[in-house]
């Protein structure tokens, strides 16, 4: 593996590592708010990333966003994963009727511009009049709707993996031996078609992660006072001349993480000789 | 062929049709009445001829907006107009316009930024993709892969703040904001629109830069190419006069699906960083009128950060299975694999085509 | 059907000019960086003004909805009957005078002559009874809301010769002329718009300085000089100096800075700490001034909803209000800028008390208040609600941790902007961060506060205040009126019906070379008193010139 593939897993290492040791770590709080670090920039005593807009540890807040942020972009992946991949699997490989109704729907989730979809799909958990204020609690929110935003792309990834394990030969070979759907399907379809699901998978939690960000600067993101990399940017933005560290470190911290999960992908695909077009 | 045509076309209007009315369910589901956004007072608790006032005017626009009537109904009412071009009106304080005067209003600006975006876009990564096919797996193709990366990984409505200070302020290059029409002053026009065509061209690069490298490996690999090679044509020659047409319809098929994608997603660079404001109002005014879903949609479309082109986009980076045989069963098999190659059976698999344009990026009608 | 359609889509007015505190801002002390002498005014050239919000409701005044980028181009196009003045007492403006009886149940209004509107009509006597009667709810074809209920008092407004308006009260009204300019939303619109079915809120046409060019919604509002206006400039010619004002709404208050400074915009407006902090930057290094000022001003606060549990107990709102530091959140919250509010009423408004006995800092006895809460009623839980801008999350987080150390548990809410207005009417709110009450004639108000009004989202329904709002609108003796008015003051800070923050300080921000703007260059008004010190409410444009 290459110097960049090592630098991406040591950065991913890390960034978990911080995520979740946050609470043991020996720091500040992050919604402790110390006045006298208000937007002070890094190399404030001991604060090493300086404060925020109201003078909470920036570190602190990063390093508990990382906590959010990477819990939102693996968990919605995740959902996607499983419903999508497992209604891409049946479609591909029972094709037929099945396929079209199944397909159908992916397509017409499609039609949705995603973003727009994962702010109802938020706006509408949220204001659930049924569970009082806010039903779940928003950060679930958003990793449901974002996962249900990826289920339709991650099955026709998976669907149209399946349909070309289907046809081959140690599959046929499989149901001339009798064996049965579920059996093939999960033992000698899904092998193969991981690889891809995997690779699509990483660069997919890496769209999520900023997803969130942009749902934050709409404020629909993981709610306040726990932050997320996207809602310190939210929250900065105003700063960005007289306190451009709110916005800089968070925003370092998603093109760093992102950058090493498309690595990943990358590394995935081409070991795998996951081709990435193919209309 | 016209049997073939029809089919899709009924395929299409079926997609149109339900997710229109999957939209329109969805806004069922929101909270809250339409007329209390209208009406910002609550007769609750108050002078009795307040409250007659305030229900009245509630009743009326009840009845106005057809949200007495049973919901099948209402949908039939907004499907009937919609079908003939009546988009539906606008509500405001005082006035009540038709949507399509105010889609008609930001439409060019959006589309002139839309094919900027686009040309930015597709003038960087081609180059760049013909590079580093050409230099597949050496250094310079790294960098340039590595580039792309951190292109996606960029969180775009960070990076549009950014720009317009450091770019705009900072450095003084263009304007941080305004809009200048073509037609008023090309210069100022070019300058105005340079920094929200780029923050949107950015994450285009990169996506369009792996696509046409990709196929443009495979199409190196073809036996035209050597046969081009082995005649002595230059190396630039054979790349761009060669070798590029083939292997650039995955990258305009994709670029075309994102020219409605972008026409949704511009938003004026002044006015990017605070998104949601202009365009909630006129949807969530009538969470029950379907009369404005086409027009709400877009206007709240237009404020996606371009984090959501990305998303859809995934779909493209559709893997294949490793093929023992060779990279694409395409054409005739060349020796491109040390394994022995057992047959396919049957022809190649069908691919699935991209979803049909119209019903990917509704927002392109109207 | 057009009928009812238009009447059905005027729903509403002014309700929502108070709109949230879209920006948690206040007060530190008032400073107007005077410009050099830059010698005599010079006539021509147009500014770009970079405003705060568009207003996409568009200007027809009865029913319009403005907030303050509303109020500044509706005072450009259109003329109020009365304005303030320096010491912010009401004085005829485009009125050649308003006369009360003797119990204030009878006003007189006397217009000036010889005033037309931008399509040649001339001002009379018919036009401003139909104005005042469309802003009243009783002319055919304009149904306004809010100003219903503001105009409820009047019985009859009646023509007396082409030049001479009666208006009868009700009630003694005393500040009758402060609501002839109501805020500045009280223009004069010309009979043709007025009549207008179609594009009342699109075809602006008033006597002010400027007439509208051109309008792209979202874009730029055009407004060039109506040459024909009324107010003369000390030179002897007729103001206004500019050709041609732009106003273009840039909602991001960065990005206007930025255009600002890039060159874009030649003049903006601003309330936020942050923006502050940048541009009292750029006025140090020499490339913009500015004109300040909290007088007058509005307050920031979180309205606390006293209809429903627990904020509805008094002890539960005392508590809250003893939790915060004033002082620590002025630091933190407003970086040391703005001047923390004692009540209602912005210094230079009558009612303004400098200690109104608002709750002091007193954790300890806030902790009391809550046990003792707690003990009857079980565990004190309150929701905030507020808009995704930073300077609101900003707020409620602050909140958030100092009434946690008094053992209330607080959670807070973003709303949309759109959703946080249906949730003030609806009533479903604890709190809600808020931003109103622009200083003025303190009767202003009250149409916010009185008992049962549809506009009280505060619902608060108390005797006492509203004995006192009563007596202050009749009571024609100004010690009186003032010591009522501090009665009022006092009652909100015992009652605690809402969180007072700071005075919304507001700056204009122009470049280099535009002169007329701040206090001292600013046109006096035509009585020939003083220029208005407030920013709440706009400010005149007419004396704006550019050097060349």
């Amino acid at each position: 593996m290459s110097i960049g593939a090592w630098l991406a897993i040591g950065w991913l290492a890390l960034i978990t590592a911080l995520a979740l040791l946050a609470p043991v770590l020996p720091m500040d709080g992050p919604n402790e708010s110390f006045g006298e670090i208000a937007r002070e920039g890094p190399g404030a005593e001991g604060h090493i990333l300086g404060g925020d807009g109201i003078g909470r540890d920036m570190f602190s807040r990063t390093v508990y966003g990382a906590r959010s942020s990477l819990l939102i972009g693996v968990a919605s992946i995740l959902i996607g994963l499983i419903v999508g991949g497992l209604a891409g699997l049946i479609a591909g490989y029972f094709r037929g009727r099945l396929d079209t109704v199944l397909t159908g729907t992916f397509d017409i989730l499609l039609a949705f511009p995603s973003l727009v979809l994962a702010l109802s799909l938020v706006s509408f958990f949220r204001a659930d009049p049924e569970a009082g204020t806010g039903g779940l609690p928003p950060a679930q929110i958003v990793v449901v709707a974002l996962g249900i935003v990826s289920i339709p792309i991650l099955a026709r990834i998976t669907r149209a993996n399946t349909l070309t394990w289907a046809q081959r030969e140690f599959v046929l070979a499989a149901r001339a031996q009798g064996a049965k759907h579920p059996r093939i399907l999960f033992r000698e379809v899904l092998p193969n078609v991981l690889p891809a699901m995997f690779s699509i998978a990483l660069l997919g939690i890496g769209v999520a992660i900023i997803a969130e960000g942009g749902l934050s600067l709409l404020g629909v993101g993981v709610e306040l006072p726990t932050p997320s990399w996207g809602n310190i940017i939210a929250e900065g933005r105003g700063s960005l001349r007289n306190a451009p560290h709110i916005v800089f470190i968070p925003s370092i911290a998603i093109f760093l993480t992102v950058l090493a999960l498309n690595y990943m992908g990358d590394v995935i695909r081409t070991r795998f000789d996951v081709r990435e077009s193919a209309l | 062929m016209a049997a073939l045509v029809a089919k899709k076309l009924v395929q299409l209007v079926l997609v149109v049709f339900l997710v229109t009315l999957f939209t329109f369910m969805l806004v069922q589901l929101k909270p809250g009445e339409p007329e209390d956004l209208l009406v910002p007072l609550s007769s609750v608790g108050t002078t009795e001829e307040a409250k007659q006032v305030i229900d009245e005017y509630k009743a009326d626009i009840r009845a106005d907006l057809n949200l007495d009537k049973p919901l099948y109904e209402q949908y039939f009412l907004w499907l009937g107009g919609f079908v003939t071009g009546d988009l539906g009106d606008y509500y405001n304080v005082s006035s009540q316009r038709p949507v399509s005067d105010r889609v008609s209003d930001s439409l060019p600006v959006s589309i002139q930024l839309m094919v900027y975006a686009q040309l930015l876009a597709l003038v960087v990564a081609i180059p760049m993709g013909v590079y580093s096919a050409y230099r597949a797996n050496r250094p310079s193709d790294k960098a340039a892969n590595t580039t792309a990366f951190a292109m996606l990984a960029m969180p775009n409505f960070a990076l549009g703040l950014v720009l317009a200070y450091y770019v705009g302020v900072v450095l003084g290059w263009v304007p941080p904001t305004g809009y200048t029409a073509p037609d008023e002053n090309l210069v100022d026009h070019v300058k105005t629109m340079a920094l929200p065509a780029l923050s949107l061209a950015v994450g285009q690069i990169a996506i369009y830069m792996r696509l046409l490298r990709s196929d443009m490996i495979q199409t190196l690999q073809e036996d035209f190419i050597l046969m081009a090679k082995s005649k002595g044509i230059s190396n630039a020659r054979v790349l761009w006069r060669h070798a590029l047409r083939p292997s650039s319809l995955t990258l305009l098929t994709v670029a075309g699906l994102n020219v409605g994608a972008l026409i949704g997603g511009r938003r004026g660079h002044r006015e990017r960083v605070r998104p949601a404001r202009h365009g909630r109002p006129h949807r969530r005014s009538h969470p029950e009128q379907p009369v404005h879903r086409p027009a709400e949609r877009r206007g709240h479309h237009r404020h996606r950060l371009r984090a959501h082109q990305l998303l859809p986009r995934l779909s493209l980076h559709r893997p294949r299975p490793p093929d023992p045989q060779c990279p694409r069963p395409l054409n005739p098999p060349k020796p491109c694999s040390a394994r022995p190659a057992p047959p396919v059976p049957g022809p190649p698999p069908p691919i699935p085509p991209p979803s049909p344009p119209t019903a990917r990026s509704p927002r392109r009608r109207g | 059907m057009s009928d009812r359609r238009s009447s059905v889509s005027k729903g509403i007015a002014a309700a929502i000019a108070l709109l949230l505190f879209a920006a948690g801002c206040g007060g530190g002390d008032a400073g107007t960086s005077s410009d050099e002498e830059a010698g005599d005014p010079v006539r021509g050239g147009s500014v770009a003004y970079g405003l705060e919000a568009e207003t996409t409701g568009g200007w027809c005044l009865p029913e319009a909805q403005l907030a303050i980028s509303g109020i500044l181009v509706a005072r450009t196009v259109y003329d109020t009957l009365t304005a303030p003045n320096g010491d912010g007492e009401y004085v005829p403006y485009l009125a050649k005078s308003v006369e009360g009886n003797e119990d204030s149940t009878e006003w007189t209004i006397t217009l000036r002559e010889g005033v037309k509107f931008h399509d040649g009509t001339p001002l009379d006597a018919e036009v401003v009874k139909n104005n005042l009667d469309a802003y009243r709810g009783k002319y055919e074809g304009r149904a306004p809301l809010l100003f219903l209920f503001v105009f409820q008092n009047l019985t009859d407004v009646a023509v007396v010769d082409d030049m001479t308006v009666k208006v009868t009260t009700e009630k003694p009204w005393v500040a009758f002329p402060a609501y002839l300019f109501a805020s500045g939303r009280l223009g004069i619109m010309a009979q043709s718009q007025l009549d207008d079915q179609e594009s009342c809120d699109r075809k602006l046409v008033g006597t002010g300085p400027f007439k509208q060019k051109s309008w792209r919604v979202n874009q730029e509002f055009v407004a060039e000089k109506n040459p024909d206006y009324w107010q003369e400039a000390p030179d002897g010619k007729p103001y206004p100096y500019l050709d041609e004002i732009r106003f273009q709404p840039t909602p991001e208050p960065a990005q206007r800075i930025n255009g600002l400074q890039a060159g874009q915009l030649q003049m903006m407006h601003a309330s936020g700490a942050d923006e502050f902090v940048d541009l009292r930057a750029l006025e140090e290094a020499g490339t913009v001034e500015l004109y300040e000022s909290e007088k007058f001003a509005e307050v920031s606060y979180v309205m606390i909803n006293a209809s429903v549990p627990p904020t509805d107990d008094v002890r539960v709102r005392r508590a809250l209000a003893m939790a915060i530091d004033r002082q620590e959140y002025k630091e933190i919250i407003n970086q040391g800028l703005f001047t923390m509010a004692s009540g209602p009423y912005a210094p230079g408004s009558i009612g303004y008390l400098e200690d109104s006995g608002y709750p002091t800092y007193n954790p300890e006895r806030a902790k009391e208040l809550v046990e003792e809460y707690e003990d009857e009623k079980g565990p004190l839980k309150i929701t905030f609600k507020g808009t995704p801008s930073p300077a609101i999350q900003r707020v409620a987080q602050f909140l958030q941790e100092r009434l946690k150390e008094v053992g209330i548990e607080f959670t807070l809410q973003t709303v949309e902007q759109s959703e946080l207005i249906n949730t003030a009417i609806s009533g479903d709110f604890q709190l809600i961060g808020w931003r109103n009450h622009p200083g003025g004639d303190p009767d202003e108000q009250y149409v916010w506060w009185y008992k049962g009004s549809p506009a009280n989202f505060g619902r608060f329904q108390d005797d006492v205040m509203q004995g006192l709002l009563d007596e202050g609108r009749s009571e024609a003796d100004p010690a009186k009126r003032k010591e009522i008015y501090e009665d009022v003051n006092r009652r909100f800070a015992d009652q605690v019906w809402n969180l007072w923050a700071n005075w919304t300080r507001w700056v204009v921000a122009y470049v280099d070379g535009v002169h007329g703007v701040n206090l001292e260059t600013a046109p006096k008004l035509p009585d020939g008193s003083d220029p208005f010190p407030g920013l709440a409410t706009g400010h005149p444009v007419h004396g704006i010139w550019i050097e060349e």
